[in-house]
């Protein structure tokens, strides 16, 4: 047997299970704010809450695939990448291989932005199943006016929830732990060589899965306690508001309320 | 003489793994200081002392070097075991370094107290949530006609713990003993008491509906196993 050929061999013996070629297409698809998620909800407090505005900081989202350890290897290889595991131990507990992504800082305003692009990821074929972002305190560096009410915080949801003959409009400024990230925002798609679709980033006020909503467990009229109709929840707020600013931005760093919609391409 | 040597180079390669030997790897199960012992209030970031009267784990599907070893169904961690652990059983294996192992925790029971100052509480929790650890970080490396040991390490202080996902967070008992103040005041926090406490500043990370202390600590013992003292493994929930 001929050198070649002995080498031949072993590639295919040793490499034989390194799947098919496909697995290192790389494929560039946009990334844009989706406001489809956000509808008027009833929570189980039974508030009707109407938001007119909904923006968000986020940094590094990232596109995962589960089951697809040679995607994620060749992904490494490409990129050099630090792929997140899944350990049982604090800060590593959600499963993914991270196989695309789209770097940088962020804004997603879902009202008033709504169709922006974010920007063209680039995800290696595969399928995909979940996507991760990081939360970030958004600033000047992200576009912001200083007096930007947004500024220093890492989102801002404001409307009106109302129950009865109770009205309360609401503002809320929510800060993230640093770093802190988003992990397992449903993201389901077989991304191929020709895949086209546009990658839709959607905040959603009603869990698609469960039906809870984004702001259950917030009582809004407790909150105001002054009950004059104007309720700030932020991390300064004390007493019900504290309690409710709790609840609310536990409930947005969930991956209950993102995912990411594929959309047909736009000619 | 190249193609020879290369052919004795590609056998080499694909064997490498596969000594002719045999040896014993030993399973145990150890709770460390924390368990046998309890957790003392200075390592406690609100002065609260957890003790354990008792801390059962249900075990099973313990695979190491490719073997799956018999073990009893249960084991008591808090028997003092002066560091060894409480042996499990074991099986004759193929020498050679072997990692990838893992195991099930099936059910997790502790019963103990903490007190503060003149404060005291007590617990007696059990947790109905299979969590399966595999390819675990460590390397079991058995010798030909030796033994080695793998074990499973359960840590009780991440009961304490105030975040799901933070790299480093607080050990807290409050909260906990705050359940009991808000429900019967009877110095025993119960299941239903904590299942009644909204989580509050606790941290769940990602995870939505875990919005109370009895769902929060479930999924804490998610985080319970580990390997040969801080190894991590995988963890998802077994069937």
């Amino acid at each position: 047997m001929r050198a070649r050929e002995l080498v031949a061999l072993w590639l295919a013996v040793g490499l034989g299970a390194c799947g098919d070629p496909e697995e290192a297409t790389r494929v560039d698809l946009t990334v844009l704010v989706d406001a489809t998620g956000l509808e008027p909800v009833t929570t189980d407090l039974g508030y009707e809450v109407t938001l007119d505005a909904a923006r968000l900081g986020l940094g590094d989202l990232l596109f995962t695939v589960a089951g697809e350890a040679h995607t994620a290897a060749l992904w490494r290889a490409l990129t050099g990448a630090l792929v997140p595991v899944a350990h049982a131990h604090p800060g590593h507990f959600q499963a993914g291989d991270v196989t695309g992504e789209l770097r940088g800082r962020f804004v997603a305003d879902w009202l008033d932005g709504a169709g922006a692009e974010l920007g063209v990821a680039t995800l290696l074929a595969g399928t995909y199943q979940s996507a991760n972002f990081t939360f970030v305190a958004a600033g000047e560096a992200d576009g912001l006016a200083v007096d930007d009410p947004l500024a220093g915080h890492t989102a801002l949801l404001a409307g009106v929830a109302t129950r009865a003959a109770e009205t309360v409009a609401f503002t809320a400024l929510i800060d993230t732990p640093v770093d802190r990230a988003l992990l397992g925002a449903p993201f389901v798609l077989r991304v191929r060589a020709a895949s086209r679709e546009r990658l839709g980033l959607r905040l959603l006020s009603r869990d698609p899965l469960e039906g809870d909503t984004l702001f259950d467990g917030v009582d809004f009229g407790a909150a105001d306690e002054d009950g004059d109709g104007q309720l700030l929840l932020s991390a300064a707020a004390s007493g019900a508001a504290a309690t409710a600013y709790t609840r609310l931005a536990r409930t947005l760093q969930t991956h209950d309320h993102f995912d990411v919609r594929p959309t047909p391409p736009v000619d | 003489m190249f193609e020879r040597h290369l052919s004795s180079c590609c056998s080499a390669l694909l064997l490498c793994a596969c000594g002719a030997g045999e040896g014993t790897v030993e399973v145990t199960a150890y709770g460390e200081a924390f368990i046998e012992e309890g957790i003392p209030a200075d390592a406690v970031d609100d002065g609260w002392a957890v003790s354990f009267s008792r801390f059962v784990v249900a075990l099973r599907d313990v695979r190491v070097a490719g073997a799956t070893i018999a073990v009893p169904g249960q084991v008591e961690l808090t028997t003092p075991s002066s560091g060894r652990g409480q042996p499990l059983g074991s099986a004759r294996v193929a020498e050679g370094d072997h990692d990838r192992g893992g195991f099930v925790v099936e059910r997790v029971e502790v019963e103990g107290s903490a007190t503060l100052a003149s404060e005291s509480k007590s617990f007696a929790w059990v947790f109905a949530a299979p969590t399966r650890y595999h390819d675990c970080e460590t390397t079991t490396s058995v010798p030909d006609g030796g033994r080695a040991t793998f074990q499973i390490t359960i840590h009780a202080d991440h009961l304490l713990y105030d975040s799901l996902v933070a790299d480093e967070p607080q050990l807290l008992f409050g909260a906990l003993a705050g359940a009991d103040d808000a429900g019967d005041d009877d110095g025993v926090i119960s299941e239903a008491e904590l299942a009644a406490a909204d989580i509050g500043t606790y941290d769940p990370g990602s995870e939505g509906g875990i919005d109370d202390l009895w769902s929060y600590l479930t999924a804490l013992t998610r985080t319970l196993g580990h390997v040969d003292g801080e190894g991590h493994c995988h963890a998802e929930a077994a069937d």
